[in-house]
């Protein structure tokens, strides 16, 4: 059964008194234990198509079925405590909470949920060993470069266990060789845990990584195919 | 260049954020409108003392002046055979009590001879002189129960020619007819125009001052020198020996005047403060504008922007707002003004027991100026460093990292040193206080020092407190589970320098609370446990039932006899009800306070007289001893004026000079100046006075208080007498001490308005700061609910936080200002006691400021859009 099911995709931005039409009807469907690269040219909708997936913002017309769940009829509140739990998010700038240790940061999602620090906190721990931080647990972001930050906000996304996780070009401020560090994590996610990655990404090397690739153009699908 | 970053960048940024600038200029005219409100009252307060003083002298040049209880008439023939002397016209002045309380200046005056020296006011144009009001003037003397009052008091009262009504006086109740009614011009005008007129000798009948003057006005001949004539007019009068004084017109404003000076420098610190408030919100509205328009400045410097460019750029901004501000405050200030005048001169009114009557409020255009200005200049000055440091951002920063990079937790040494700096100032504070040295430069630099410590200790101590809390709610504490409050918690933590800095105008305002707070139950507590320990009678008799007051009505002794005849009375050596009376009397050029007592009934003994020094009973009895002339001396007298038991002191009395032993130091909260107890007889002999203010009567067994006050009342009732049981006179106490401190409410409020918006701008402004942040949340599952809790619970903590920390500085303030500043100042031992009301009060109006402002941020962040706050538009 697929994971992710986009019908009829559409978003329209009010732009003065004109609109503009972001996406203009795309759909998508994504499997369990999928990593999906979304590439095209600024402006051409991703982040948005991103937004929508992950029940950040909601779509003008169409459908997300996500985890056999209808993303559009959720309230905020739902939406919100879906995200804690299904959902995992990494973004181009980290976004980490500067006043957080790395650890407690990573447990946010989970401790948000309303779960004890104390259950959070191993797995939480377990994690950063995964992505090569056991040592840097108790560092607050400011103590950590850019490529621990992105780890760190990977480890975040993965705690909840999500079945889908979203990365919006998290390689985009991180040197080639930390992006690759970066990369590797996702690949290894989708291939031991059966887990599902889809990725915004600016780099054909980072896209050939992704088991299938969606080009996007103008708000409409251009090409999907799967990498060779 | 200046004016090209001016149209740029300055003008447009306040375009840009209209709610911002708004916020922070309305907390400009807050302070604005207190500071113009308050040089409003006290300027009207000043004007009201000269029209009342050149209404009473009119033409005279001088005034004799004597004892409040008057002197002998033969001393105006003495001033009107000085050389120079062209007219030397007597008065005598009374009051009188009228219907449920109000009260009456009777001035009693020689009708003929009044067109000397007052005008009465008349139709336009014509002057009126006294005898003119009244159609004819041998009736009207003929008839002693003839008077004049002012056209607005027959009006306010359904009087008119011919209407008999009555007053209490010094004989009971007694029936007056109007026989003219004056225009509320000139002398009428005195005493807010509540005056009427009699004839000087019906007057003396009336009220007990037979033989007696209270005042000569003096009209000196043409082309007299006036300092020679007032000279010989003092030497005149000195000869005669009456302890009299010779007073010029100007001197006499500015007596009456410096009388309030204490008063109204309480006011003005007061207005500063909240001035001082608002200036905390503007440099915290730069701050803020210079730290979220960074990089804007730092391509304005690569571009070539001058370091002085910038900081006009900013300055102007505050100026702006500063005018803005200024001229909303100038309107406020006005409309305030008018809504305090009345409670500040009622105020005034009781603590000085002058009836001061400030209705007309003098508002010049020169103070609304001045308002502006002083907010155009707060402002500046406000923003001058804020402004500084964007001054120090480099052009290179338009180059630097994106918004990657997380904020770094501020550990600053500079805080460091201002804390450290704070911590000194209060000590240093504490030390003076607590020495009690006394020099009018040291009490100017004592509150400052306090104030500036307060201001610079205050984010440590919010900081310290946040802290605490931290600690407590730390992921693996016992409060784990709370990720939200810890969130907020340790939101507030990041940078613990500026977050105690977001909520210094809120403690400033709570430290103003909590100040008069303790100020206020301090005086109320310990004057209040001496009043209990020193007024035992069961009953008092006076005429206008206030029996705590100076300037009251006075009565005859003669009414003492009757009052021991009502049943339950009761009688010890064949007397009941015991006269005392308490007058002010000039000593050294100060206004002391005496109390001429009598020999008290068994049953209270002498529990009047709270001896610190010497066994009771001894002093007492000596003070009574028909061989000694003595008197008991009150401790802030001796603090005052230095004489102690065993010496000799002189007092100048209508009966010329005289020479009393100090027997003892009592305590006595009677006159901020000092007091002295006498014998009556003493008193009665020298001053010549046999009135009494108030009689004490004890209940007699077998009879209730309320009993026999009733009887009283019922048989004395129509002769104008009011019987007061103890426990009445206790909440006359509270409504006194309450009714004090009224105007304090409104001060208050103003500065925790300006508290507030402070809170609110600077928590939105981080709120702005933080939005990258708050979207990230919300994309990992926070809910709107959870973001929501964790706004408010910032702005709760901080609001609760900032409560802590103003009771803590208020209290230590507080504490140290009433044991020293006050207490020294008026001579009173005063025992300071903290009402845990005033610091529940503190607290509670800390965390409902936060709550508000918390409500009104939360509403903001609820609407926010993940999408937008993540990329930070
Ligand atoms: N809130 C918005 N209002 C109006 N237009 C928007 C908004 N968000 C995005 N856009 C526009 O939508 C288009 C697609 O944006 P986006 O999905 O971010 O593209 P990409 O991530 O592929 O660069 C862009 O032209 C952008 O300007
Ligand atoms: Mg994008």
């Amino acid at each position: 059964m697929a994971l992710l099911e986009a019908r009829g995709l559409k978003k329209t931005y009010p732009q003065g008194k004109q609109s503009v039409e972001v996406l203009r009807g795309l759909d998508v469907t994504v499997d369990q234990g999928e990593f999906v690269a979304v590439v095209g040219p600024s402006g051409s909708g991703k982040t948005t198509f991103m937004q929508l997936v992950g029940g950040l913002d909601r779509p003008s017309a169409g459908s997300v079925r996500l985890a056999g769940e209808p993303l559009e009829t959720f309230s905020d509140a739902r939406l919100s405590a879906f995200r804690r739990r299904k959902l995992g998010f990494v973004f181009q700038f980290f976004h980490l909470l500067p006043t957080l240790s790395a650890e407690e940061n990573v447990c946010l999602p989970r401790l948000l949920d309303g779960e004890a620090y104390a259950r959070v906190a191993p797995a939480a721990a377990a994690l950063l060993e995964r992505v090569g931080l056991g040592a840097r647990r108790h560092h607050r972001p400011d103590q950590l470069s850019g490529g621990e930050m992105q780890r760190v906000a990977i480890a975040r996304a993965l705690v909840a266990d999500p079945v889908l996780i979203l990365a919006d070009v998290p390689t985009g401020n991180l040197d080639s060789k930390t992006g690759q560090l970066v990369l590797q994590l996702f690949r290894d996610t989708v291939k031991e845990r059966g887990q599902t990655v889809i990725m915004v990404t600016h780099d054909p090397r980072a896209a050939a990584l992704a088991d299938r690739v969606i080009g996007l153009r103008d708000g409409l699908i251009e090409r999907d195919e799967p990498t060779s | 260049m200046i004016r090209t970053l001016l149209r740029f960048a300055g003008l447009r940024h306040i375009r840009r954020k209209p709610f911002r600038a708004a916020l922070t200029a309305l907390g400009i005219a807050l302070g604005v409108a207190l500071f113009v409100a308050i040089s409003a009252i006290n300027e009207s307060t000043l004007a009201f003392f000269r029209t009342n003083v050149s209404s009473m002298t009119g033409k005279a040049s001088f005034t004799v002046l004597g004892s409040p209880v008057g002197f002998p008439e033969e001393l105006v023939e003495v001033v009107r055979a000085v050389p120079g002397v062209e007219a030397a016209v007597p008065m005598v002045e009374s009051r009188a009590r009228f219907g449920d309380g109000e009260t009456l200046v009777v001035f009693g005056v020689d009708l003929l001879q009044e067109a000397a020296v007052r005008e009465y006011g008349g139709g336009p144009g014509d002057d009126q002189h006294a005898e003119d009001v009244v159609e004819d003037p041998l009736e009207f003397l003929n008839q002693p129960d003839s008077i004049i009052v002012t056209r607005s008091f027959a009006a306010a009262h359904g009087l008119r020619l011919e209407s008999p009504f009555d007053l209490v006086t010094a004989l009971g109740r007694q029936r007056f007819v109007v026989r003219g009614l004056l225009e509320p011009k000139g002398t009428a005008r005195a005493y807010g125009g509540g005056v009427a007129i009699m004839d000087i000798d019906g007057a003396r009948e009336m009220f007990g001052k037979v033989g007696k003057v209270d005042r000569i006005d003096v009209v000196p001949a043409a082309g007299v020198d006036r300092d020679e004539l007032a000279g010989r007019i003092t030497q005149a009068v000195a000869r005669a020996g009456s302890g009299l004084r010779v007073e010029r017109r100007e001197d006499q404003a500015r007596s009456m005047a410096k009388l309030v000076e204490g008063y109204q420098g309480i006011l003005a610190f007061c207005s500063l403060l909240a001035l001082l408030i608002g200036m905390f919100l503007v440099a915290n509205t730069i701050a803020v504008a210079v730290a979220d328009r960074r990089r804007e400045i730092a391509v304005l410097r690569a571009l070539g922007a001058s370091r002085a460019g910038i900081l006009v750029m900013f300055v102007i901004d505050a100026a702006i707002m500063g005018v803005v501000g200024g001229i909303i405050g100038a309107v406020l200030g006005r409309e305030l003004a008018e809504l305090l005048v009345e409670r500040v001169s009622a105020s005034m009114s009781r603590q000085y027991v002058t009836p001061i009557d400030v209705s007309e409020l003098h508002f010049s255009s020169a103070q609304a100026a001045a308002g502006v200005i002083a907010g155009v200049i707060a402002a500046t000055l406000a923003a001058l460093w804020p402004a500084w440091r964007a001054t120090r951002v480099s052009g290179g920063e338009a180059f630097g990292a994106g918004p990657a990079g997380a904020p770094p937790l501020v550990r600053s040494r500079r805080a460091t040193i201002r804390r450290l700096a704070g911590l000194g100032m209060l000590a240093a504070f504490g030390l003076l206080a607590a020495s009690g040295a006394s020099h009018p430069a040291l009490d100017a630099v004592t509150p400052l020092l306090g104030v500036a410590g307060a201001v610079l200790a205050a984010p440590w101590l919010v900081a310290l407190g946040l802290h605490g809390l931290g600690w407590l709610v730390r992921a693996r504490g016992p409060l784990g589970r709370l990720a939200v409050l810890r969130l907020a918690c340790q939101n507030l933590l990041r940078d613990p320098a500026r977050t105690g800095g977001n909520v210094l105008s809120l403690v400033i305002g709570l430290m103003l609370v909590i100040t008069m707070g303790v100020i206020q139950f301090s005086f109320k507590t310990s004057i209040g446990d001496w009043n209990q320990r020193v007024l035992r009678s069961d009953l008092w008799v006076s005429s206008i039932g206030r029996v705590l007051a100076v300037d009251v009505q006075p009565l005859s002794e003669e009414l003492g006899p009757e009052i021991d005849r009502v049943p339950g009375v009761d009688l010890a050596d064949g007397k009941g009800a015991r006269g005392f009376r308490i007058v002010h009397h000039q000593h050294e050029g100060r206004q002391i306070m005496l109390k001429a007592m009598e020999p008290q009934h068994p049953k209270v003994g002498n529990a009047w007289f709270d001896v610190v020094d010497r066994p009771v009973d001894q002093a007492v009895a000596e003070l009574f001893a028909p061989a000694t002339t003595g008197v008991l001396v009150s401790q802030n007298f001796t603090r005052h004026f230095g004489e102690r038991p065993g010496d000799t002191l002189e007092l100048a009395t209508p009966s010329g000079p005289e020479r009393f032993r100090v027997l003892g130091t009592v305590v006595d909260y009677g006159s901020p100046e000092g007091t002295l107890y006498l014998s009556r007889a003493v008193y009665r002999r020298l001053w010549k006075d046999p009135l009494v203010s108030a009689f004490s009567v004890e209940v007699a067994p077998g009879h209730t208080p309320l009993e026999v006050q009733q009887a009283i009342e019922r048989e004395l009732g129509p002769r104008g007498l009011i019987a007061t049981r103890n426990s009445q006179l206790r909440e006359q106490f509270d409504v006194m001490m309450d009714e004090s401190f009224g105007y304090t409410r409104a001060i208050e409020l103003a500065a925790l308005g300006i508290g507030l918006l402070a809170l609110l701008s600077t928590l939105l402004l981080s709120l702005l700061a933080r939005q990258r942040e708050l979207g990230m949340l919300r994309a990992i599952g926070m809910s709107r609910g959870q973001l929501a809790r964790m706004i408010l619970g910032e702005a709760a903590l901080l609001g609760v936080f900032g409560g802590l920390a103003a009771v803590a500085l208020g209290v230590y303030i507080a504490q140290l200002w009433v044991v020293s500043t006050l207490a020294s100042s008026l001579g009173w031992f005063i025992q300071v006691h903290v009402p845990l009301s005033s610091v529940a009060i503190t607290v509670v109006t800390g965390l409902a400021v936060g709550l508000v402002v918390g409500l009104l941020c939360a509403r903001r962040v609820a609407t926010l859009e993940i999408r937008a706050a993540l990329e930070g538009s």
